[in-house]
């Protein structure tokens, strides 16, 4: 998943301060599709939709005395346009700055004075807000969560302070960043027409102008409760928490439903190469295919084929890049999950010194030899293996079980597909693989972009 | 979840049943087992049951700190080694072999101890444990493996450079530990790694892979008793008597005055700030009063400096405050990051908030918020099976008795002002500490006037 996760620097500073230096160059394996898809039970939930249209969604679980509590909206990149872009993510930032109950402050201050944790992140498709508490302050958790929902401030004095931090933090994680402004270029490169094409932090000079009517109105539209879905996983009454959610959310009127993102990206016709001269110890270069949107029946197949030419130290393209050319620092790989065609990406590291071109033409010959002659079933099983396990992993808190519902729910407009998806990996066949790696990867579908370092 | 920031943080969400008591967010820890081999090795089993997963930590208790002059790297480095050929298996066969099954092992140093860390589907737990014990009793450090680790540590070593906040922390706490055995990276540099040998790894490894005062910590849904037939089966055999080595404390030393030290990079457009001092070790009798102050200084989202810094000023995205312990010394440090433009005023902001620590009573609201605020946090820090098995390795090297984690919530409520300025006084300096910022110096020299005495390094001077 590739979201901005957004308020919370560093929950453990004491911790960070030594780890970040060692963690830094480790390839985050977060773009990487691996997460979360597989579900062997069923989790034991309670729907209902209110009046206003807010689908609310209750896991009943008993097993710790904590409670996670998420709130989803259909907001991200893909419903901004130029000129406003990266508002969805100020938005979230705004939803902490006070509303008509709880003023400026006291969002936070409120929940942790009472031992809760909140944060929240903003992808291209959604943002979600959730807390973390014991069950004891449940009923705080939803009043302060429903005041945002109903009446946010957007507070004239608070604006352009909460503008100047998320310029603060584009500088930090795309302008300073060699990473993060390669990845920016690529979808830049990648989309013509499609809102993908700008990162979710947003453009330098639309946050630099983005004002409090523009804002107003995009939260008027998108951060109404028939745009959004309410989740509670942990310890507590389904009957106590339904009645809970009717009193505090029941009233905020809904409101017209927002537009429909109706641009295509239209297909590509040939390939797109960019560079990049920027101070950097390491040449690397970008690579991204488009891909269908999260429902295409060929998503698993091209997870599974991620998996096999990535993931881990036993990976096609770790062993050839990084183990046998020596030529790569990594390699990383990633099939986005996304509600509008996404991008498949490659992600090569070079060592000093090395070229891009070697890493890019391993790519390439990979690619081509699985369209050719497919991969091994052990290559499958193990792929299928991980998925599993990496379930698992996924689920171990109510946490997790909450924003993995959530999520779904946004992603395929309904949360049950959490249980089909395990069955659809298991379907994927040694021929799904080959198929895939023949049907996407043509030269015409990609778009390249080149880091050359100036030092 | 993308960037840098977050990687930090990442492994921390997940929660196991029976962590805390019922209403009351109170922790208990799940039933385990202790006992020592003949050899020495300590072994804890705990039995978890919410998910079919298993986690093993073993923890050798050399780190970077044992390196020794002329071989910064070498711990890092033979741990990194393990996994690439041993009892046997090359690299490439201990890796399908761990990856088939879905199962996940790496290894992990720090300048204290190095662990081996695995977390595989419960029933692969004998499948873990052999390959655990293959790679710490008879790793084979082929030639060609330690070539190809020696670059990529290089290599990611040169590759900080494109991080500023990793860079920036990583170089502050060289510049602040001085010439302590904990001062250098972990990692060590391309140049003390590039001139490491295959013969000084072996010697690395043959005087600290012993059992003495190693642990392993299995913790998941597994049998104990059978978890524990397992480890015995394994490591039963590992022979070896503790390494005759001291390493000194690190001692808090005052500056004359506060020392800046600049390093310019000239195309930052955003400076890194670190302001901090040499403090105290992990068994230091403040270690509760420097949780609840440093909470309150730089810990959530209404920490002072959270507040002045991002909330009523906008001048970053983050400002933090936290205290490193380690067994033999401690830093704490301030960090935030803000546009060249303001950078003196954020500076100015973390100042004056340390002075007003170290000079007044944290009120009673404030000081009650917080408290609540580390206790309703601290069972979601004890959640998965990878949390549990890491504290109990860390809390048994560090010396401290297990009964931490059901008295922590107490021991923070016991906490008084009174507590938290005498630890301010002590271990957050304000005149004589260091400032560390990683800017375009052409750009933000002007702003340094008054605040100590100034050096400047070229980004490309540093290795």
């Amino acid at each position: 998943m590739r979201v901005l996760k957004s308020r919370a620097a560093l929950r453990f500073a004491a911790l960070a301060i030594f780890v970040l230096a060692s963690a830094a160059l480790a390839p985050a394996g977060a773009r990487s599709a691996g997460e979360t898809k597989a579900a062997p039970a069923k989790f034991d939930v309670t729907v209902e939709t209110l009046g206003n249209g807010l689908k609310v969604i209750l896991l009943e679980d008993h097993s710790v005395p904590v409670v996670s509590r998420w709130t989803f909206y259909r907001a991200g990149s893909r419903n901004e346009r130029p000129g406003i872009t990266g508002i969805s993510h100020y938005i979230e930032h705004m939803m902490f700055n006070g509303a008509a109950k709880y003023g400026p402050k006291e969002f936070d201050k409120y929940l942790e004075s009472n031992g809760g944790y909140s944060n929240a992140w903003t992808s291209e498709d959604m943002t979600a807000y959730y807390e973390d508490f014991t069950s004891s302050i449940l009923e705080l958790c939803i009043d302060l969560d429903s005041d945002r929902m109903r009446s946010l401030s957007f507070l004239p004095d608070i604006c352009p302070t909460e503008l100047s931090v998320v310029r603060e933090e584009r500088r930090l994680r795309t302008d300073n960043s060699v990473d993060g402004a390669m990845y920016e270029d690529l979808f830049a490169l990648a989309y013509k027409a499609h809102p993908y094409g700008w990162q979710v932090i947003g453009w330098m000079s639309d946050l630099e102008s983005i004002t409090r009517e523009d804002a107003v109105s995009y939260w008027k539209t998108y951060y109404a409760p028939n745009n959004a879905v309410l989740i509670i996983a942990g310890d507590f009454e389904t009957k106590k928490a339904l009645e809970l959610v009717h009193k505090y959310y029941d009233n905020i009127p809904s409101q017209t439903p927002p537009p429909p993102v109706r641009t295509r990206e239209p297909e590509q016709l040939g390939e797109r190469r960019a560079e990049m001269h920027k101070p950097a110890e390491m040449p690397a270069v970008l690579i991204g295919y488009h891909i269908p949107d999260v429902k295409s029946a060929d998503i698993y197949a091209l997870d599974v084929l991620q998996m096999i030419l990535t993931d881990g130290e036993s990976s096609r393209l770790y062993k050839k890049l990084v183990r046998d050319l020596g030529a790569a620092l990594y390699v990383q790989a990633g099939a986005d999950w996304r509600i509008d065609p996404s991008l498949f990406t490659f992600d090569v590291k070079m060592k000093p010194g090395e070229k891009t071109a070697d890493g890019e033409k391993a790519v390439y010959d990979e690619l081509a030899a699985i369209a050719a002659n497919g991969v091994t079933a052990k290559e499958l099983d193990k792929a299928k293996n991980r998925v599993l396990a990496n379930f698992y992993r996924s689920i171990q808190t109510v946490n997790g079980k909450a924003s993995k519902i959530g999520r779904y729910e946004l992603l395929f407009g309904d949360f049950n597909e959490i249980y089909n998806v395990q069955d659809r990996y298991r379907a994927v066949t040694l021929d799904d693989v080959k198929r895939v790696a023949g049907a996407y990867f043509d030269q015409k579908n990609r778009s390249v972009l080149t880091l050359i370092p100036e030092n | 979840m993308r960037k840098l920031l977050i990687a930090a943080v990442a492994a921390a969400f997940v929660l196991n049943a029976s962590l805390a008591l019922a209403g009351t967010g109170a922790v208990k820890l799940p039933p385990y087992k202790e006992s020592k081999l003949g050899n020495g090795l300590r072994v804890f089993v705990m039995e978890t049951t919410e998910v079919p997963l298993v986690s093993v930590a073993l923890l050798v208790p050399s780190g970077s700190a044992a390196d020794g002059p002329g071989a910064e790297g070498v711990a890092n480095l033979t741990g990194r080694l393990l996994l690439k050929g041993a009892g046997g298996m090359s690299a490439e066969q201990i890796a399908d072999a761990i990856e088939e099954v879905g199962g996940d092992m790496n290894v992990n140093t720090t300048r204290d101890y190095t662990v081996v860390f695995a977390n595989f589907m419960a029933k692969d737990l004998p499948r873990a444990l052999d390959i655990m014990s293959k790679a710490v009793l008879t790793p084979a450090f082929p030639v060609e493996e330690l070539a190809r680790e020696q670059s990529l540590v290089a290599a990611g070593i040169a590759g900080t450079k494109d991080n500023p906040i990793a860079f920036a922390s990583r170089e502050a706490v060289r510049v602040l530990v001085g010439d302590h055995p904990y001062a250098h990276p972990v990692d060590g540099s391309a140049k003390s790694v590039e001139a490491l040998t295959r013969d000084g790894v072996l010697a690395y490894y043959q005087a600290n892979y012993v059992p003495a005062g190693a642990i392993v910590a299995v913790v998941g849904n597994v049998k104990s008793a059978q978890a524990f037939d397992l480890v015995k089966a394994r490591f039963g055999s590992w022979k070896g008597a503790a390494p005759a080595r001291e390493i000194p404390a690190l001692e808090p030393k005052k500056l004359p005055g506060r020392r800046v030290f600049v390093v310019d990079k000239k195309d930052a457009t955003q400076s890194q700030i670190r302001i901090g001092n040499v403090a105290v070790p992990r068994n230091t009798p403040d270690y509760f009063p420097l949780v609840v102050s440093n909470t309150v200084l730089g810990g959530g989202f209404t920490s002072r400096l959270m507040n002045e810094i991002r909330v009523n000023r906008g001048l970053s995205y983050g400002a933090r405050s936290g205290v490193t312990h380690m067994k033999h010394g401690g830093t704490f440090t301030v960090m935030t990051y803000t546009k060249n433009k303001t950078m003196r005023e954020a500076i100015d902001v973390c100042l004056n908030e340390l002075k007003k620590l170290r000079d007044e009573r944290i009120g009673d609201e404030e000081l009650t918020s917080n408290k609540k605020y580390i206790s309703g946090l601290f069972p979601f820090d004890i959640e998965t099976n990878n949390d549990l098995a890491g504290w109990l390795v860390d809390l048994t090297y560090n010396g401290v008795p297990l009964t931490f984690i059901e008295e922590y919530q107490g021991k923070v409520a016991a906490v008084t002002p009174d507590d938290c300025m005498r630890v301010a006084r002590a271990h957050y300096w304000l005149d004589d500490n260091l400032l560390f910022l990683m800017t375009s110096y052409d750009e933000t020299k002007d702003q340094l006037q008054g605040l100590g005495n100034v050096e400047v390094v070229g980004i490309d001077k540093i290795e």
